[in-house]
């Protein structure tokens, strides 16, 4: 019964996203013209070599690929604006004043609009895989793409903690740009969002795989493409460990956010 | 039903000088203020009951309303709302009440209100009987059913108004709080909403906690008024006995048949006074006796005795009390 008023707000929030298809359509096509970018520069880059890290070049374009798609998913971002704008313009006060969690409703919003993207991002993606047929590895086996599955749910749900943290920084400070800018840039880096992680020195790959941003694209990318399987129970006690606590993290700071908040503009 | 005692709310700011030294100043050293917006405030309200809170901009309307929603934590004081603490924000309070302010909105901008109203009913929990003969009857009430599958954003100030209530009240709220519901809306919708919030008042026996600047819906709904002055409660009682502390004056009019001088001596102080029209201030202790002189007296066509224009009565009540 409690699970029907989020998923009204996930139906709600799709059939926002349709008033602005057309917006999404033309986002989706050319968020995935970096892939094209990506093929020229790791072409040059590979120019006569097999193998740059442990990645032959196909796998170096199917890692590409998979962020990409994955990164159109994450669609946990906007809870930094929106969180924001609320809590300057005062119509914070729907969330306070009706019965309702603000993470709960935040998390509906984002899968609603994750499923929207996907929903239309299959059709540019699969177009972009028609494209590079000749450079996206299929995995050997079906354990690489379910584990991978299920390292990209736990990792976009990570991602959505953090986000919502930052965005209740805003009950502080009101502008949240400076902070989404720096921690944006910091975990795009830590994420493998740039360049694959296992490209890094050794000891600054291990360092990071106790960190929660190594899970988040780098990790269900690595899977797919059949590394890393052998240290999935750590990655798994990892991102769970990270999500608990950042789970205490932030009811903790709503908590103490919520006192400051004034409701202005009324 | 409502007990508030002793309430006191501060708000902490930064002030800023102006000019570029009074940003640089602002930016290292911020000059830190406190301003009391509520000081010791008591009231008790009981159920059923229709209570005005009036008081110029600034007085601490809203911030009231606030705390009694629990939208923001008092800095002193108690609040007790049906048993609930409004700052503890218990969901089974939240599903008591509904709040409407004037200039917040819980509508969805690019959807038709409908899909608003349906969301709602799942985050009360309303059940689909009562949903289905709320949302008739308020849709009737309103007159807005050929408006219900516009977008929000297509809407009219007035409809949006009528849609936000309608969202509000789905749910049967036993306390609804109304900050300035009416502002912007022209004579007809802020009739129907009077009409409503009467209707609803007396039928479901729905307390109603309302701020407003026009005095005609504070007049023609509440049975106790209470004013708030710089974050003080000023004044606790009936609209009329306010009016009749602050303004113990009628407003007499007389038109006479043919041209007059009026030469007796009456109590009054004239506010117009040509050969065929007099316009007079009269205490209401006398009126009966200012007209009994004038109609012995002088041949009279038209009469009208009214109170006195209520914008004056309303700056006098922020002015004097």
């Amino acid at each position: 019964m409690l699970l029907r008023k989020y998923i009204a707000i996930f139906n709600v929030t799709f059939k926002e996203s349709l008033a602005y298809r057309f917006d999404a359509i033309t986002s989706a096509v050319f968020s995935f013209a970096k892939i094209y970018l990506a093929f020229l520069l790791w072409q040059a880059i590979y120019d006569g070599k097999e193998v740059i890290g442990d990645y032959t070049f196909p796998m170096m374009m199917t890692y590409y690929i998979l962020i990409s798609f994955m990164s159109r998913l994450a669609r946990s971002e906007s809870i930094i604006w929106e969180t924001s704008d609320e809590v300057r313009t005062g119509s914070f006060t729907k969330y306070i004043t009706r019965p309702l969690k603000h993470f709960n409703y935040c998390v509906a919003r984002s899968l609603s609009k994750g499923a929207f993207s996907f929903a239309v991002d299959v059709m540019a993606f699969a177009v972009w895989l028609i494209i590079f047929r000749h450079y996206f590895v299929i995995p050997s086996n079906w354990q690489s793409v379910v584990f991978s599955i299920l390292f990209t749910i736990l990792g976009l749900y990570t991602m959505m903690q953090v986000h919502y943290m930052i965005a209740l920084i805003s009950f502080k400070t009101v502008d949240i740009a400076g902070p989404y800018y720096l921690v944006s840039s910091f975990m795009g880096f830590m994420s493998g969002s740039f360049i694959p992680l296992m490209l890094l020195p050794t000891s600054i790959g291990s360092i990071l795989a106790y960190t929660p941003f190594y899970y988040m694209l780098y990790y269900p990318a690595a899977l797919y493409l059949g590394e890393g399987q052998d240290k999935m129970g750590l990655a798994f006690i990892v991102v769970v460990g990270w999500n608990v606590i950042m789970t205490f993290m932030r009811r903790h700071m709503y908590k103490k956010m919520l006192q400051l908040y004034e409701g202005v503009g009324a | 039903m409502i007990r508030v005692n002793h309430l006191k709310r501060d708000y902490y700011f930064k002030e800023k000088e102006p000019g570029f030294k009074g940003s640089l100043r602002y930016l290292f050293k911020p000059k830190k203020v406190t301003k009391t917006a509520v000081k010791d405030f008591s009231f008790h309200i009981k159920k059923g009951e229709i209570v005005g809170l009036i008081g110029p901009n600034g007085a601490g309307k809203t911030t009231l309303i606030k705390m009694l929603t629990g939208i923001i934590p008092p800095s002193e004081g108690t609040i007790d709302i049906m048993g609930f603490v409004p700052s503890e924000l218990k969901d089974d309070f939240r599903k008591k009440y509904a709040v409407i302010m004037g200039q917040k909105s819980q509508l969805w901008w690019d959807l038709p209100a409908l899909d608003s109203f349906q969301l709602n009913k799942e985050i009360y929990q309303i059940p689909d009987a009562q949903y289905e003969k709320n949302l008739k009857e308020l849709v009737d009430i309103f007159e807005v059913e050929a408006f219900l599958q516009k977008q929000v954003r297509q809407l009219s100030l007035g409809q949006r108004m009528k849609m936000e209530i309608i969202a509000s009240l789905l749910h049967d709220p036993e306390v609804i709080f109304l900050d300035e519901p009416t502002i912007g809306l022209d004579g007809v919708a802020q009739k129907q909403i009077r009409k409503f919030l009467k209707k609803v008042n007396e039928e479901r026996h729905t307390t109603i906690i309302l701020t407003s600047h026009y005095m005609e819906d504070i007049k023609s709904l509440c049975e106790r008024i209470i004013v708030i002055n710089d974050g003080e409660k000023v004044y606790e009682g009936t609209y009329q006995d306010l009016v009749n502390k602050v303004s113990p004056y009628k407003i007499v009019e007389v038109v006479f048949e043919i041209a007059v001088e009026v030469l007796i001596e009456l109590p009054v102080e004239y506010m117009e006074k040509n050969p065929y029209k007099i316009k007079m201030k009269v205490d209401k202790s006398k009126v009966n006796e200012v007209v009994g002189q004038l109609f012995n007296h002088y041949a009279i066509e038209d009469l009208a005795i009214e109170e006195e224009d209520i914008t004056d009565v309303v700056e006098k009540i922020y002015r004097d009390i």
